[in-house]
């Protein structure tokens, strides 16, 4: 992948979890220390899917290794 | 950007819209439902323990009591007589139906909208029959106002609105650096493809996961080394022929020259070149009818009379084509034959062209020494070696000896005779039976082939 498609991947991820987590503390107590609580619990649960691959990834991988 | 790129991306991205779209609309019903029902309930809740604690339809403080109390709730109420008739409201007197009355006399609560065309609006409305000392004496109701309700349910539509918009950008993100990510391999295969159409053979995939995609890399890797391989090969092939070719030709060209000049001294020396001519003849039609069959066998294009035949005649044959050229040598033959017979299934004339092929060659390679030829059977296979004591091949060369024209020794090649493609032949005409052959060699000591073919029983 070219520089400007990472760019342009990354643009698009930060502005939608940007979006989300506007959206979770809109009605919420508007400290910061909230907004990034959000934050860091949408980019956990976006990235969660990932995380289980990963995780199932290297159990096969060390399964093939081991046998 | 690639179309596969695209393809991919369209595909996933209408994945995820398909999920997300009715996801929200789902998640906006269920809001606003679950709003409607707690307003509903917090009325019916309202309007019981308001017709409970009425002690007196005609008690006007406690009627402005309630009629304050709604004010301060942000809710409207009216109160109505036993007949139906309304004695105390907020704004919206609205007077009971009979069925209304009717349900609400046997202490049954009713819930109705209600329209207030004055103000264009709507109003859930629930009323429950006060009861005083066992008596129906009429009906509190408490309204709501829908307008009320709407207001925070087009605030939240606005915000799971928001989500699915960031919820897409995230996934459009991620959809895009996957599409990217599956589609390298795809796209590095077709651009090898493609170079390898245009003739570069040195091209390599070098993305090879660990999936099909990965074999398929691998496989046009083999595809190019191959095609590669066989380019080279196919040169070879025709520089060899020319050279095979050009050789007796050249000695044609020369010994009819002198001819047609006459620069020979006697007659003897005459018929000496006439010789040598109709030698060189011989070869070049041996040479062309070696490849005319090698071509036909590789091809698959070869008849085959296939029978049931012992292989201990076929040897016999074959050795006594060749004894006269073994004594002329001064070479001993040794033969170890088993006594019964050894029946495999190929062509008999075909059988004996192997083994006239490896006897010339052991004839041709031994100065002194012995030939030894044996056969003998087990339970499944007959086998068969020839070996001699002649010069040997050098172990680097064993590999090589069954390719087209290859020569153990290219510069002695014209003194030991031979097309270069006898053992080709020999290789593919085993295979083509179903059999198989080895070679081991030492230099110097001697070379043994060994065949062996699948037995099978008599008739």
């Amino acid at each position: 992948m070219k520089k400007i498609e990472w760019a342009l991947a990354l643009t698009l991820i930060i502005f939608g979890i940007a979006c989300l987590t506007f959206c979770a503390t809109l009605w919420s107590e508007g400290s910061i220390k909230d907004y990034l609580t959000t934050l860091v619990h949408i980019c956990f649960w976006t990235g969660l899917p990932g995380l289980i691959l990963g995780v199932l990834y290297v159990i096969v991988l060390k399964g093939r290794k081991n046998k | 950007m690639s179309k596969i790129v695209m393809k991919l991306g369209v595909i996933m991205m209408c994945l995820i819209l398909a999920v997300l779209l009715p996801l929200s609309f789902v998640a906006d019903k269920i809001f606003s439902n679950f709003y409607y029902n707690q307003m509903i309930e917090e009325i019916a809740e309202l309007s019981h323990k308001y017709a409970g604690s009425m002690t007196s339809l005609d008690d006007d403080t406690m009627i402005n009591m309630f009629i304050n109390l709604a004010y301060f709730t942000n809710k409207e109420i009216y109160i109505t007589d036993d007949s139906g008739e309304v004695i105390a409201h907020t704004g919206i007197p609205i007077p009971l139906t009979k069925n209304e009355l009717g349900q609400l006399s046997k202490g049954e609560p009713i819930q109705k909208n209600i329209e207030d065309g004055e103000n264009d609006n709507v109003y859930l409305g629930y009323g429950h029959p006060i009861i005083i000392s066992n008596t129906f004496e009429g009906a509190f109701f408490v309204l709501t106002s829908v307008d009320n309700a709407r207001e925070p349910v087009r605030k939240v539509r606005d915000l799971l609105i928001l989500s699915a918009v960031g919820a897409f950008f995230v996934g459009l993100g991620i959809t895009f650096f996957l599409s990217r990510k599956m589609s390298l391999p795809l796209l590095e295969m077709e651009r090898a493809t493609r170079e390898i159409a245009r003739g570069n053979l040195n091209v390599r995939v070098n993305t090879l996961p660990n999936d099909e995609l990965g074999s398929l890399g691998k496989a046009i890797n083999y595809l190019a080394v191959e095609t590669n391989e066989y380019r080279t090969k196919r040169s070879e092939l025709f520089a060899n022929i020319s050279h095979e070719l050009r050789t007796p030709i050249t000695y044609l060209k020369g010994y009819a020259n002198a001819l047609r000049n006459n620069l020979y001294k006697t007659e003897e020396e005459k018929q000496q070149y006439l010789n040598i001519i109709e030698n060189e003849s011989d070869h070049i039609l041996r040479l062309i009818n070696d490849l005319f069959d090698l071509s036909k066998m590789e091809e698959g294009r070869i008849n085959l009379q296939v029978e049931a035949i012992n292989i201990i005649e076929i040897l016999e044959t074959s050795i006594l084509k060749i004894e006269l050229e073994i004594e002329k040598k001064g070479l001993n033959l040794v033969v170890g034959m088993d006594k019964d017979d050894l029946i495999i299934s190929a062509d008999g004339n075909r059988m004996e062209q192997i083994f006239i092929n490896l006897f010339v060659n052991a004839i041709r390679y031994t100065t002194e020494g012995s030939i030894y030829i044996r056969a003998w059977g087990d339970k499944d296979n007959v086998h068969v070696v020839i070996e001699d004591t002649g010069i040997g091949i050098p172990e680097e060369e064993l590999p090589l000896i069954f390719e087209r024209f290859h020569r153990v020794e290219k510069s002695r090649s014209r003194d030991y005779g031979g097309t270069g493609l006898g053992l080709a032949i020999v290789k593919n005409l085993v295979e083509i039976q179903h059999g198989t052959v080895t070679v081991s060699s030492e230099k110097n000591k001697g070379t043994r082939f060994e065949l062996s073919f699948p037995r099978v029983e008599k008739g």
